[in-house]
């Protein structure tokens, strides 16, 4: 609870800011000042020593009110200018609370991974993959966006590199890789797509080839067990095919690609 | 020949590769743990028990124990005998319908986190004048919009696995 007397200082404070707000905007409205003061007293960025300096150095120039649209233009410029250098710079890095979001929807791509077998890093990476399919990213910036180990990521991305779904471009004048989904969502569905029917047809590919190689031990012990065991893989992987079909054909992946044309 | 006998040299090194095929393959949704290796057996084997899982792995019988009975659980495999001294023999009948349930149950678990995306995006909604100019907002936006949307193909892709799984069971 703050002292009384306290309060009543800082109102004393108020009530002249408020005196002096109203006699010098004629015409300004009192929840105008209150906002700004709202923003003034809350916002951190007021507490930069900086913004004072600025300020203080603008009033000493005591310009016009066009001196100071013309000085006001330059400085809009150049706010532009540093942002977008940074965006450049930190493309990987989302601002502030959408940071947040990001590791929220990152979360989920690893609880979803984990069901489907994928390792957290691999999962990692794909979520973060996903998030940045507009700029891609490189092995340094999903460590600093994930905290990640080098050769972890190193290592996860060599595993994807044999899916057609991860794209790899040298950065040029670099050493240095870009990763990228490639392209947009329906691109992103589509080489998904292939890589699955691909992934079932080396399967099913070396189940067969195991069968032929077990011929001749067919009078050996389990061999008949075995035999029995892999048609059944093998009896799921068709069933894996109409899914993977089905999920290809489906209004969800297909409206995917009308969106983008 | 009984099924449970033990299998030929030659034979136990092909199922080895098979087994390793299956926990590394991302195609089956499998891990490298001792649940999916044991779990890759059964798909081998059909009929195991405590002791033949032990000489196979080597992995300790109390983890086994443990894992069986996850496995029990999950309706992976089921108790199919007891021998007079008390040994249990476990069985997975079908290697299909084991895949095609471990596919199911991890498309089911998936269909609960849509509540939670959804819960995500309403957030993303209800703060979006403060957020929306924030660089990468339109990049978790527009992810989050195509997971909730995918919704109903979800749903389809867990009816199809639902009417297989039934039509196995028959």
């Amino acid at each position: 609870m703050i002292d009384q007397k306290k309060i009543n200082n800082l109102l004393e404070i108020i009530g002249k800011i408020a005196q002096n707000y109203l006699e010098n905007n004629k015409g300004g409205h009192i929840k105008l000042l209150k906002e700004k003061l709202k923003d003034f007293l809350t916002d951190p960025i007021w507490n930069e020593k900086l913004i004072l300096e600025l300020k203080n150095k603008i009033n000493k120039l005591d310009l016009s009110n066009e001196d100071f649209t013309s000085l006001w233009n330059v400085i809009n410029r150049r706010l532009d200018e540093d942002y977008s250098d940074y965006v450049e710079r930190k493309s990987h890095m989302f601002e502030g609370k959408i940071r947040e979001y990001e590791k929220r929807v990152i979360k989920f791509f690893v609880r979803a991974g984990k069901l489907k077998g994928q390792n957290y890093v691999l999962a990692t990476i794909i979520g973060c993959l996903l998030l940045h399919k507009r700029n891609g990213l490189t092995q340094a910036q999903m460590k600093e966006l994930t905290g990640l180990s080098k050769g972890a990521i190193s290592e996860n991305l060599k595993l994807m590199e044999a899916s057609p779904i991860l794209k790899k471009e040298l950065i040029k004048g670099t050493r240095k890789y870009l990763y990228s989904l490639g392209g947009d969502f329906s691109a992103i569905a589509s080489g998904t797509s292939v890589y699955k029917f691909e992934t079932n047809e080396y399967t099913k590919k070396f189940l067969q080839s195991m069968i032929i190689n077990l011929e001749p031990f067919q009078f050996r012990k389990g061999h008949k067990i075995l035999l029995e065991r892999i048609q059944g893989i093998l009896s799921f992987l068709e069933f894996h095919r109409k899914i993977v079909g089905l999920i290809t054909d489906s209004e969800f992946v297909k409206g995917l690609g009308r969106e983008n044309s | 020949m009984s099924e449970n006998e033990p299998f030929d040299d030659e034979i136990k090194n092909y199922e080895g590769e098979l087994i390793e095929f299956l926990l590394s393959a991302p195609l089956f949704g499998f891990q490298k743990s001792i649940y999916y290796t044991i779990k890759a057996y059964f798909i081998t084997r059909k009929n195991l028990t405590q002791d033949m899982i032990h000489k196979l792995t080597g992995f300790s019988r109390g983890k086994i124990s443990q894992e069986l009975k996850k496995l029990v659980e999950n309706a992976f495999i089921e108790k199919s005998k007891i021998s007079r001294t008390g040994e249990i023999t476990y069985s997975m009948d079908s290697p299909k319908k084991a895949i095609i349930k471990n596919f199911f149950n991890s498309q089911k678990e998936i269909f609960d986190f849509y509540n939670e995306l959804n819960e995500l995006k309403k957030e993303m909604n209800a703060e979006k004048n403060e957020i929306e100019n924030l660089y990468g907002y339109t990049d978790v936006y527009e992810l989050l919009t195509l997971l909730t949307a995918s919704l109903p193909l979800t749903m389809k892709v867990i009816e199809v696995l639902e009417k297989e799984l039934a039509s196995l069971e028959k």
